[in-house]
């Protein structure tokens, strides 16, 4: 295990805390790492001095005088509390991310819709073999066993979809690892002139290489990246630097080098802001889970019986681009043009 | 040495490392660790709760190599629960010590 795989475990585990109690002690195992490999011991050795994970993380939460063992007793109540939790776990999540990060999110989430659809087709196979199987039945006694038939497969489609979706946002939202900076740094004195300029210029670069024509295999390079690069060094103070100036200089990049595909993509990540900053608030939140749950579900399920393929996916994205076009322009009513601020 | 052991008495020896100086977290996991063999990760928590119950504060140091360090500081709090921790292990071990005597284990 790497340091990278350790703290993002370990963050993955210590999810019941708030996120900057878990940057804070987290911190400390970044530093307490670093610092025994100048020591001249390897990371992976470092990290097993830590002994099990799973013992360290009830330790952390122990102290925390979190009981862990009441997380595991189940009721309804409990049910609704982690869904409740889960849900905004991944909003606050997707808060911290970048624009670019929520683009490529955007993105994939497309194409694990794709997949889904794509794996309801063995389901009808199986459905339909079955049904040639019980054909030679009389007239009435076929109906109701096909109709059962059929439902059973559009319910393992479905099954199987959610399933899909769920380990997607686990990995890609709540497991992803993209603000592991020192809280310590935030007090350094500010970057010099030089580094900043250098900083934007970096990130004007990475913006411009984002792949827009090949969305087939969408082609970021995201901070995660960098710090994966790093993994020796972890020159966390100026990935800190390189995360932290982004917000600031990143919209005026892009409006800078504003072509066609840029503005494309601005305006997803825009919309995407909106709709996170709804998610914040609680009445938006509930409505839009609700909305984003309903269209999720209906997708599926069309995709699952295999009707109208293209009609549902011109429908249905003409109805998101509708809906986000409409959400934004009343945020922006609400807000007065704050839009691309920090969500 | 049995675990539950360590576990006990970890707290007071944390409490006497930072004590006697302010450290920086690595410095006193470095030095605990001299005394007992305890798993590392174990000492972030309990630093961590000492901090929470106000026995010991947190301030940051700039380092010359690499980024700023956290250093414990005891509080005045921490100097009496320290003080009372410290007599209260002293005075069990003395009662278990004579009880392990008077039932006449010897080394």
């Amino acid at each position: 295990m790497n340091k990278h795989e350790f703290i993002t475990k370990l963050n993955g585990k210590l999810f019941l805390l708030s996120e900057s109690e878990r940057l804070d002690i987290i911190d400390e195992y970044i530093s307490h790492i670093e610092l025994k490999v100048k020591d001249g011991k390897s990371e992976s050795e470092a990290i097993k001095d830590f002994g099990d994970i799973d013992e360290l993380a009830d330790e952390i939460l122990e102290a925390y005088h979190i009981d862990n063992s009441r997380a595991k007793t189940k009721n309804l109540d409990m049910y609704i509390r982690q869904g409740v939790d889960y849900i905004s776990r991944a909003t606050e999540r997707l808060l911290s991310f970048s624009s670019r990060e929520i683009a490529r999110l955007a993105v994939e989430f497309v194409l694990v819709l794709i997949v889904v659809s794509m794996l309801s087709v063995p389901f009808q196979m199986a459905a339909g073999v079955l049904n040639g199987f019980f054909s030679w039945l009389p007239y009435p006694l076929y109906t109701p066993i096909r109709a059962v038939i059929d439902l059973m497969a559009s319910i393992g489609s479905f099954i199987l979809g959610i399933l899909i979706i769920y380990s997607f946002i686990n990995k890609k939202i709540l497991d992803a690892t993209p603000d592991f900076t020192r809280q310590s740094v935030k007090r350094n004195s500010p970057p010099t002139q030089r580094e900043t300029a250098s900083n934007t210029g970096a990130f004007k670069d990475e913006f411009v290489s984002v792949d827009v024509v090949d969305m087939g295999q969408p082609n970021f390079h995201t901070p995660n990246e960098a710090y994966e690069g790093q993994s020796s060094g972890y020159n966390s103070e100026r990935y800190y630097d390189a995360y932290q100036n982004q917000g600031e200089y990143y919209p005026n990049n892009s409006k800078k080098n504003m072509n066609a595909g840029d503005f494309v993509i601005n305006l997803i990540v825009i919309s995407l802001k909106v709709l996170l900053f709804l998610c914040g608030w609680v009445p938006g939140a509930i409505i839009t889970t609700m909305v984003i749950v309903a269209t999720i579900l209906m997708i599926i399920l069309y995709f699952s019986t295999g009707v109208g393929f293209i009609g549902l996916c011109i429908a249905g994205v003409g109805c998101c681009v509708m809906g986000i076009a409409f959400i934004a322009w009343l945020t922006q009513v609400i807000m007065g043009g704050k839009k691309d601020e920090k969500v | 040495m049995n675990t539950q052991f360590k576990k006990g008495v970890l707290e007071l020896i944390v409490l006497l490392v930072i004590g006697e100086k302010d450290k920086y977290g690595y410095q006193l996991v470095s030095e605990v660790s001299k005394i007992v063999d305890v798993n590392e990760g174990t000492i972030y928590p309990l630093l961590k709760r000492l901090t929470n119950d106000k026995y010991c504060e947190s301030y940051l140091v700039q380092s010359a190599e690499g980024p700023a360090r956290k250093y414990y500081k005891m509080t005045e709090s921490g100097r009496i629960y320290l003080k009372v921790l410290a007599r209260e292990w002293l005075n069990f071990t003395q009662t278990v010590n004579d009880f392990i005597k008077e039932k006449g284990i010897n080394e």
